[in-house]
């Protein structure tokens, strides 16, 4: 279903059917936005959830000004934000011998299944400051455009681009180690 | 481009994580009833509706929140009278303004969500901070008296405007102005 069709529902008075709409489209791909930020499985499905949750809340003041599609990724970026804050707030909060490296944390993780080479790649995005982060993920493994980006991350084109220059330039040179 | 890098690219594009057996299958089923027990009950997380004995983090995050607000701005000011001898002052091509960097009006969450979103500006360059956001973000900023943007008068004036911001950030890091005009007029 289309997002306009998925508004209409909604408008007609039918929230629930066209939350369910929402989630059977949006689910899966929003699971793997999420992903790509935090280290397991169970984080992004709390992460999730709680985004799904916000949606739902949300959902009777979105005036459908703007798209749904960039509405509902800016709700699940705004989400995995807050995460990566806590996360840092609790690391920082924490004696350094209990933080663990991403890499360490990456190798745990039963449900990775990359090579050594995507561990380095994961490892190197992760450094990246977080928004820098954002934009390399949505760019490079979700291939949205740098508009679809902007709406969703409320900054311009040309800073986009800029930042994901950097951030390719940051992530090769840690990898090639030039 | 470096060709070891190239090959990373393209195996690298999907993710390499799998999921649980049936975990998108049952995902729909599991949203639906997070939702329903969230609007018959006060507003709770989507994690804390399903784990209930776990204590709401909500207070704690605030006080974080806003204890971090009140040191960054404090940082800030502090870095700005020694950066500026006493007047914060906008990138401006040249010529002077008298804008300051002004957070009245704004929540404490629009202030973190500014402070959050500096990490694409260079530390070489704080005032470009500035001018990475939207006019509708901060007052004032975006168009600017007297400003000569590069493409004055085609297509969408705000979008000239931060064309030439973007170009002076790349140029600020070191890219060479060619390189930096091929960055912004190609799709990466």
């Amino acid at each position: 279903m289309k997002d306009d069709e998925i508004y209409a529902l909604y408008a007609a008075g039918e929230r629930e059917k066209a939350f369910n709409e929402l989630v059977k489209k949006y689910g899966e791909r929003l699971y793997w936005h999420i992903r790509s930020f935090s280290c397991s499985h169970e984080d992004t499905d709390d992460i999730l959830q709680d985004t799904f949750v916000k949606i739902w809340n949300a959902l009777p003041s979105f005036r459908g000004e703007a798209r749904l599609f960039t509405w509902v990724w800016r709700i699940a970026t705004n989400q995995v934000l807050n995460h990566i804050r806590d996360v840092r707030l609790r690391n920082f909060f924490s004696p350094a011998s209990e933080v663990r490296p991403y890499l360490e944390t990456l190798e745990s993780d039963p449900y990775f299944n990359g090579d050594d080479a995507q561990k380095r790649l994961l490892a190197a995005i992760d450094k990246l400051p977080p928004k820098q982060r954002m934009v390399f993920v949505m760019r490079y493994f979700e291939e949205l455009e740098y508009k679809d980006i902007s709406e969703i991350m409320h900054t311009t084109v040309g800073s986009l681009k800029a930042s994901y220059h950097h951030a390719y330039m940051k992530i090769r040179k840690e990898i090639t180690g030039d | 481009m470096d060709r070891s890098f190239e090959n990373l690219n393209h195996i690298m594009k999907k993710l390499p994580f799998g999921v649980p057996d049936g975990y998108f299958d049952s995902l729909h089923e599991r949203l639906s009833s997070v939702c329903r027990a969230a609007d018959t009950g006060p507003a709770v997380s989507g994690k804390e509706s399903l784990r209930s004995s776990a204590p709401s983090r909500r207070p704690v995050r605030s006080i974080f929140m806003y204890t971090g607000i009140a040191a960054g701005l404090a940082v800030v000011a502090v870095c700005g009278l020694i950066l500026s001898g006493g007047n914060l002052r906008l990138w401006d091509g040249g010529q002077n303004r008298e804008d300051v960097f002004d957070v009245s009006g704004l929540s404490a969450d629009e202030i973190y969500d500014r402070f959050l979103y500096s990490d694409l500006i260079p530390e070489s360059a704080p005032d470009l901070f500035f001018s990475a956001y939207g006019d509708e973000e901060l007052s004032g900023i975006g168009y600017y008296p007297g400003y000569h943007s590069s493409e004055v008068g085609s297509g969408d004036g705000s979008g000239d405007m931060y064309y030439d911001d973007a170009l002076a950030y790349l140029i600020y890091s070191g890219i060479t102005p060619e390189e930096a005009v091929m960055i912004l007029d190609s799709e990466l």
